[in-house]
């Protein structure tokens, strides 16, 4: 039980650390748009007002996490077509098993 | 004054994230030490995120020995898959080859994997939400592999969500096992009927399945095909030298090195964000629905049968090898002193690890 607690707290801190950090990163991109947006001209501080995109997610993790519940529907078939597969090679394996050990194996 | 402000001036490059991360590299470590959470990986974790989050770090960077080291290790997936052959001559799959059917659990069990993958594709692009899927593998080479193909944007943050639930295994699994079961279901005796299995079925196994999981999931040959070569190397019988130094000195060196630089993907700028949360959400998601998965199969293949199994063992087909197999045997125990399942157990969570590879290889195959 205690090392069950210990262990969640240290899930929970991390946790935090993460929450901590994010916010840290969202707050630093809002100071980062304001210094931005007064180096620029006038009609470069109309452009620069909309959220720059970085096109390389790679180097700035703040992607966004657009919420899109038609990707269920697109990645069903691949549920489907993943499971029946899994289980075909199994089967095939199984069968394939089953007849090595009828030719070579013995029963205690 | 002067000389001081040289030597620690680059404390001003310090920010609070760093030193965030620096506190989760200790939780890590300390999980490692303390907990015996499989240090062999939390613990170069956890030292490398300290490492890769001190100011201007020379580790990291365009020479720095973990870029480098990354380039020539994970980048490629070579680090994964020698570590693959170790994995594979550690494995003894007697307890599996004497009941095949044992394999069907290990098949079930990936249910997690596809479940997480729509879940994560509603808020990741689709090849991130695969490579996030690929944690509920419960295999961190795997997940590595799989990640480092789809080029995910989220490598660190899979690399440590793998590792660290496939060390969680004996706290995720029992509660979620106890919720799925009744106390009769979970007192069901399996007898252990020992079939002796000889040594050409032990030789042509690993052959065999490399060519059939091949032929079906091409991307997977490598993965499929460096586990069974180790295995191969163990009960060839001729190779006692090679399988000793697979199992033990290839696998920690590589080990090693693979903990270490996994770290480098832990930058504070990269991997603190809600991203980064989510997915370790997702990936607990994935070993929950993996866990259930198997024990749900047992209980509809219940239904058809005589002779009935204990539907726990369902649970251990993830492929958390040995932990998963041993958690059900101490339950079964618990439940009653004179159930032993650990051999049916064992041969389930070998099967995993096999449907966990093939469900690999899948993914590769639709996202690659």
């Amino acid at each position: 039980m205690k090392k069950i607690l210990s262990v969640l707290f240290a899930l929970i801190l991390s946790f935090s650390l993460f929450s901590f950090g994010a916010f840290a990163e969202g707050s630093a991109n809002i100071e980062t748009t304001v210094v931005e947006e007064s180096s620029e001209t006038v009609s470069s501080e109309i452009e620069s007002s909309e959220p720059e995109k970085k096109e390389d997610a790679k180097d700035d993790m703040d992607v966004d996490l657009d919420f899109n519940p038609s990707g269920v529907t697109r990645n069903l078939k691949y549920m489907g077509l993943g499971m029946l597969g899994i289980f075909a090679v199994v089967g095939v394996v199984i069968l394939i098993t089953f007849i090595l050990n009828s030719v070579t194996g013995k029963k205690k | 004054m002067q000389a001081l402000l040289e030597v620690f001036g680059n404390i001003a490059n310090l920010d609070l994230k760093m030193v965030a991360m620096w506190i989760i590299g200790g939780i890590l470590i300390y999980l490692a030490i303390k907990k015996d959470m499989e240090p062999t990986l939390l613990l170069p974790i956890g030292f490398g995120a300290i490492l890769v989050n001190l100011p201007l770090s020379g580790a990291v960077g365009e020479h720095g020995p973990l870029t480098t080291l990354y380039n020539a290790g994970i980048a490629n997936e070579l680090f994964p898959l020698i570590l693959f052959i170790g994995i594979g001559a550690m494995i003894d799959f007697g307890p599996l080859l004497s009941n095949p059917k044992l394999m069907l659990f290990g098949a079930a069990a990936q249910f997690g994997i596809f479940f997480t993958l729509c879940t994560a594709s509603m808020f990741f692009a689709d090849k991130d939400a695969a490579s996030i899927a690929i944690i509920g593998a419960a295999d961190g080479p795997t997940s590595i592999v799989v990640a480092q193909a789809l080029d995910s944007n989220y490598i660190g943050a899979i690399m440590v969500a793998a590792y660290s639930y496939m060390a969680l295994v004996p706290i995720i699994q029992p509660p979620v096992i106890k919720l799925l079961t009744t106390k009769k279901e979970r007192l069901i005796r399996m007898p252990y009927v020992q079939r002796e299995v000889s040594q050409t079925t032990k030789i042509l196994f690993p052959i065999i399945l490399t060519i059939v999981a091949g032929i079906v999931a091409p991307d997977s040959v490598a993965l499929i095909g460096f586990l069974m070569f180790g295995n191969l190397i163990r009960e060839c019988g001729v190779l006692n030298s090679l399988s000793e130094t697979a199992q033990k000195v290839l696998a920690n060196l590589v080990t090693i090195f693979l903990g270490i630089t996994i770290a480098s993907q832990m930058q504070a700028d990269k991997f603190l964000s809600p991203a980064t949360l989510l997915i370790l959400g997702l990936g607990l998601v994935a070993f929950v629905v993996d866990t259930a998965g198997g024990i749900i199969f047992a209980k509809v293949l219940n239904l058809f049968l005589k002779n009935k199994m204990n539907p726990m063992i369902g649970a251990a087909g993830i492929s958390a090898f040995p932990m998963a197999g041993r958690v059900v045997h101490k339950m079964g125990i618990k439940e009653d002193p004179q159930n032993f399942l650990l051999m049916q157990a064992t041969g389930v969570n070998v099967s995993g690890q096999i449907a966990s590879v093939i469900a690999g290889g899948m993914i590769l195959n639709f996202f690659g």
